[in-house]
């Protein structure tokens, strides 16, 4: 056997592609030329590793498609859309609550309506500016 | 800013783009002609606050934070790309001795700053 056949045939063998024949061949190459074992070995020793890896970074495949998928997505959405209307809702009786109460001095009530005015000024303006620049952020299609 | 100033901006992302870098200070085979001086990109981004329960939950069940993954990486990506602008201002067609650092102004938000020298080199 050339060499070039011994290392398609252990090429063949290691990634499980070699016909039975094949297997045979270099089986056979082997037995009658045992000090030629370690190259096998250094193969398929060699593929455990590289199979192993490419185990550890399937789970990035898996995460991608979890993100994809359509649930995962109208759960993120409607999660965020419950709580961000949770907290808008209990801010806003909070608000209500001190304009409301008839014991509250006058400067809470003016503190409280300047607070409230400034921080819908700023989210408006956060609003705009997110929708301004989100088109032109392309930063956001790296995923990691 | 004026269309045109829009435009050559672009143009100038778009050139910086192509410049190499390198965190080796001296890459085989080339040969630097000229060191034109540090150049840096930083930035600092957060995710949306439902990311950011999500990711606050997730901390329950332990695992990857994707959501801070994706956070960091957006943030490394456009700290270069800026380093590479600056770069290119200068007239230098490569980049040498990357380095990245990392610091927390916010809580929830990834700075990023890449630095590295800006140098005109021989390629081969």
């Amino acid at each position: 056997m050339t060499d070039e056949r011994f290392e398609e045939l252990v090429v063949k063998v290691t990634d499980e592609v070699a016909s039975p024949i094949e297997r045979a061949e270099l089986m056979r190459f082997l037995s009658a030329h045992p000090e030629r074992r370690s190259e096998l070995d250094e193969h398929m020793g060699l593929k455990a590793i590289t199979d192993d890896w490419v185990a550890r970074v399937q789970l990035d495949a898996v995460e991608d498609r979890f993100q994809e998928a359509p649930l995962t997505r109208a759960e993120n959405t409607v999660g965020t859309t419950l709580f961000a209307a949770g907290l808008a809702l209990l801010c806003g009786y909070g608000t209500w609550e001190v304009f409301a109460a008839p014991d509250v001095p006058l400067v809470v009530r003016i503190g409280t309506a300047l607070l409230t005015a400034g921080t819908v000024l700023l989210g408006v303006s956060v609003i705009r500016w997110k929708l301004r620049t989100r088109p032109h952020d392309r930063y956001t299609e790296v995923i990691r | 800013m004026s269309r045109s100033l829009q435009a050559s901006e672009a143009h100038a992302m778009q050139r910086a783009g192509e410049i190499p870098i390198y965190t080796l200070e001296n890459p085989p085979g080339f040969e630097v002609r000229e060191v034109l001086g540090l150049v840096r990109g930083n930035t600092i981004r957060a995710r949306h606050l439902g990311n950011d329960i999500l990711a606050a939950l997730k901390t329950l069940v332990g695992g990857e934070i994707s959501e801070y993954t994706k956070m960091m990486a957006e943030s490394r990506e456009q700290a270069l790309d800026r380093m590479r602008v600056e770069a290119f201002r200068l007239g230098a067609n490569a980049v040498v001795g990357v380095r990245f650092t990392t610091s927390t102004v916010m809580q929830g938000a990834a700075e990023i700053l890449a630095y590295g020298t800006a140098v005109v080199v021989d390629r081969p």
